[in-house]
């Protein structure tokens, strides 16, 4: 339109020496896609790696060949762990910060904490080999799902995983 | 905002209005970082007495709007679009 045209030349005009406040219509690329699945596994993954910490026979010092294994399968079972509870903690703060909504924490106040508590457990469970800790990530994580899938109107059900370290977990009724 | 607004147009807008309606375009504080964005009103939703405004783009692939960041409150709104003027492409 010729009118639109002449204001648009006399806002570019006046851009050079006036300064215009800018409105931004995009950021990211918004995938939509939000699921504390993975979040669930990385905790029940930690407790599995503190089990196997603790079921790994211990060697003789005289017999290197064994202590040599020991340590081995001590220092994979070690990283796992770490890797898990740092991947627990990535996927919660991810639907935290993009998914969850000023009116879910409205109804569900006690959601901050949870998230904080995911934090701390989730560190601590890096720091010790202490299943306490990782089940007590777990058991967070576990609440966080069951209010994720309430906000989405998705009724929840609590199971113990059909695979080791048969912990409960919450699983949505789909 | 494409195609209602692309980069570098100029929204012109008013700070006086009198009501917010589906369809009208903000200018607003994101409250996810303060930024400020502009949108399209898809729908006000009643909240406990107070109207929230839920903000869509129109270039929906492209926008990171309320379906990230949730309805926002009156007082996150800074205008009113009145009209897009294009900017001279060949300036």
């Amino acid at each position: 339109m010729k009118v639109n045209n002449t204001i648009g030349k006399l806002f570019g005009a006046m851009e050079d020496k006036t300064e215009f406040d800018t409105a931004y219509a995009h950021c990211d690329y918004p995938c939509g896609i939000y699921d504390p699945h993975l979040a669930q596994l990385s905790a029940l993954t930690v407790v599995r790696m503190v089990d196997l910490m603790n079921s790994i026979p211990k060697p003789k010092p005289e017999n290197p060949s064994e202590m040599l294994d020991y340590v081995h399968d001590m220092a994979r079972a070690v990283e796992v762990k770490e890797k898990h509870a740092e991947l627990c903690k990535h996927e919660i703060r991810i639907i935290w910060g993009d998914y969850i909504k000023p009116q879910h924490v409205q109804a569900h106040p006690e959601l901050h904490e949870i998230v904080f508590n995911i934090m701390k457990f989730g560190g601590k469970a890096k720091q010790e080999p202490d299943r306490e800790a990782a089940m007590a990530l777990l058991n967070e994580v576990n609440k966080f799902a069951a209010i994720f899938w309430e906000t989405k109107g998705i009724k929840t059900h609590k199971a113990k995983s059909p695979y080791d370290p048969h912990e409960e977990v919450v699983y949505p009724d789909l | 905002m494409v195609p209602y607004a692309r980069d570098g147009d100029f929204a012109v807008s008013t700070r006086i209005f009198f009501s917010i309606r589906t369809g009208d375009v903000l200018v607003f504080r994101s409250p996810v970082d303060g930024r400020i964005l502009i949108k399209r009103v898809k729908e006000l939703e009643q909240v406990q007495d107070v109207t929230r405004f839920f903000m869509e783009g129109d270039n929906r692939m492209r926008s990171t709007d309320s379906n990230a960041f949730g309805s926002i409150e009156r007082s996150s709104v800074i205008a009113k679009v009145i009209f897009i003027a294009r900017k001279d492409r060949n300036q």
